[in-house]
């Protein structure tokens, strides 16, 4: 209070002739920006909801802890295509982060991990943010459900988007969202692969075959470079990749690193590796 | 006290960062994938565009021909900047690279394109997510003979007029290729339901 009441003095006098009421609403502007930015791109308090991830985060509103840093570090120090040395840590950058105790090498200790809660924005709506566990990285292989991929994941309380029935076809609900593009679907069915594409510039090097018969549905896929794989703790109350498939990076918000209320805890890597 | 009226002046940058964020910002466009739209071969300087932020995203139009910025699906590269070939539901016929012939657009994606053949765009990496839009470009500022709005190509054949820097025929031979689904002209997320 004796911070904002000198500010106000500092505002007054460096602009007399304003009034009282148009510095205050200054004042508030400048604070609600700032706490916006820090929200926005360190992190704070956030409320969840949904039964997607039930026995985790549980059906009714919880305050939990979302880190949007280390995304956005993770993005930041990534190597791309147009600066493949980025993120190798060279020079200032790489004793900057030997001081901070992260490994140099790619900044791998901002990374995402399977096992992470990430607040992503839907693929499926730009206006949803969904909140879901990580369950694969690129290059991992994950396999679909043989009986949940003729049907699409119905949830009782929140209709699936509505697709134009012109625009769906009903028997393969997963593989119209697939970022087919990218090459990365290859089918474990007897079926021999189709020739591969004309596309040369294609740098994917798995098994393509044709998805449009039904008899090759893909029964595992290959997560696309700067893609991860979602599912929700509650499969059965989820849509998640298996609905949408894999989901870019890019859309990752934050990573929910604790919970406030109720029940405060730290979340901690559920993963185990299963030989 | 002179020293935190000077720290209080950076209230305004907080201010400042979220009117670039949210609202509007200038950013220059590098890279010949929007020839001759952005960037003309015989130009000398490279774009300065208005990056518009309100009028597209969550609670914005999406149009069909509009050039967007968005973040590539695939790496963590810099924003890619094309133009909206499809909305979802439209029927594009791809183009070589590009495993299938023909895509149906899925709920919440679009289909985008450089106007240049040689881009790299959704004939590489498939339809993006409506999310990935950061921003529309909306008008032109520098090179100053070119200044004016970057106007979205229009749909309908019998309105294709355009400046001379932005030639209508692109749009034609991309919508050629195109077969408009459910979704009307002008469309913005709320109306799906």
């Amino acid at each position: 209070m004796q911070s904002l009441r000198a500010h106000l003095n500092t505002l007054r006098t460096s602009h007399p002739r304003s009034s009282k009421l148009t510095l205050r609403a200054v004042v508030a502007l400048q604070t609600l920006c700032a706490v916006h930015l820090f929200f926005e791109y360190v992190g704070g308090p956030r409320i969840v909801s949904g039964p997607s991830m039930l026995p985790t985060l549980g059906p009714g509103y919880e305050y939990v802890i979302e880190d949007t840093l280390s995304p956005r570090l993770a993005t930041l120090f990534a190597p791309s295509p147009y600066s493949p040395r980025r993120g190798q840590g060279q020079g200032i950058m790489k004793s900057f982060m030997a001081m901070l105790g992260v490994d140099g090498m790619g900044m791998e200790g901002w990374k995402l991990k399977r096992g992470d809660i990430v607040v992503a924005r839907s693929p499926v709506d730009p206006r949803m943010v969904i909140c879901k566990r990580v369950l694969g990285l690129e290059g991992d292989i994950v396999a679909l459900d043989p009986f949940a991929s003729g049907k699409q994941v119905e949830l009782p309380e929140s209709p699936s988007p509505t697709v134009d029935s012109t625009s769906s076809s009903p028997s393969s609900p997963i593989l119209q969202f697939v970022p087919r593009g990218l090459q990365n679907i290859f089918s474990l069915s007897p079926s021999p692969p189709s020739s591969p594409s004309s596309g040369s510039e294609s740098s994917s090097t798995s098994i393509s075959t044709p998805l449009s018969s039904p008899s090759t549905q893909p029964t595992h896929i290959l997560i696309p470079p700067g893609h991860i794989w979602l599912t929700g703790d509650n499969t059965s109350m989820s849509r998640d990749s298996r609905l949408y498939g894999p989901v870019s990076v890019a859309l990752v918000r934050g990573v929910v690193r604790a919970r406030i209320w109720p029940n405060p805890c730290i979340f901690e890597d559920p993963m185990t590796w299963i030989d | 006290m002179a020293l935190r009226a000077k720290f209080m002046r950076y209230g305004w940058i907080s201010i400042g960062i979220v009117f670039v964020d949210h609202f509007y910002s200038i950013r220059v466009v590098s890279g010949s994938s929007m020839q001759p739209t952005l960037n003309p071969i015989d130009s000398r300087w490279r774009d300065f565009v208005l990056f518009d932020k309100l009028s597209i995203g969550g609670y914005g139009v999406y149009r069909r021909g509009d050039i967007v910025s968005f973040k590539s699906p695939n790496n963590a590269g810099p924003l890619l900047v094309k133009r909206i070939v499809a909305l979802e539901g439209d029927v594009i016929q791809t183009m070589p690279p590009y495993p299938d012939k023909e895509v149906t657009i899925p709920t919440g994606h679009v289909w985008v394109e450089g106007d240049d053949w040689r881009s790299r765009d959704s004939n590489h990496f498939g339809p993006i997510p409506l999310a990935l839009i950061d921003a529309k470009l909306s008008w032109i500022l520098w090179p100053l003979s070119r200044l004016g709005p970057i106007d979205r190509v229009n749909i309908r054949p019998s309105q294709t007029s355009g400046h001379a820097w932005r030639p209508a025929d692109i749009w034609k031979s991309k919508s050629a290729r195109l077969k408009i689904g459910h979704l009307k002209d002008n469309w913005r997320p709320n109306d799906a339901q």
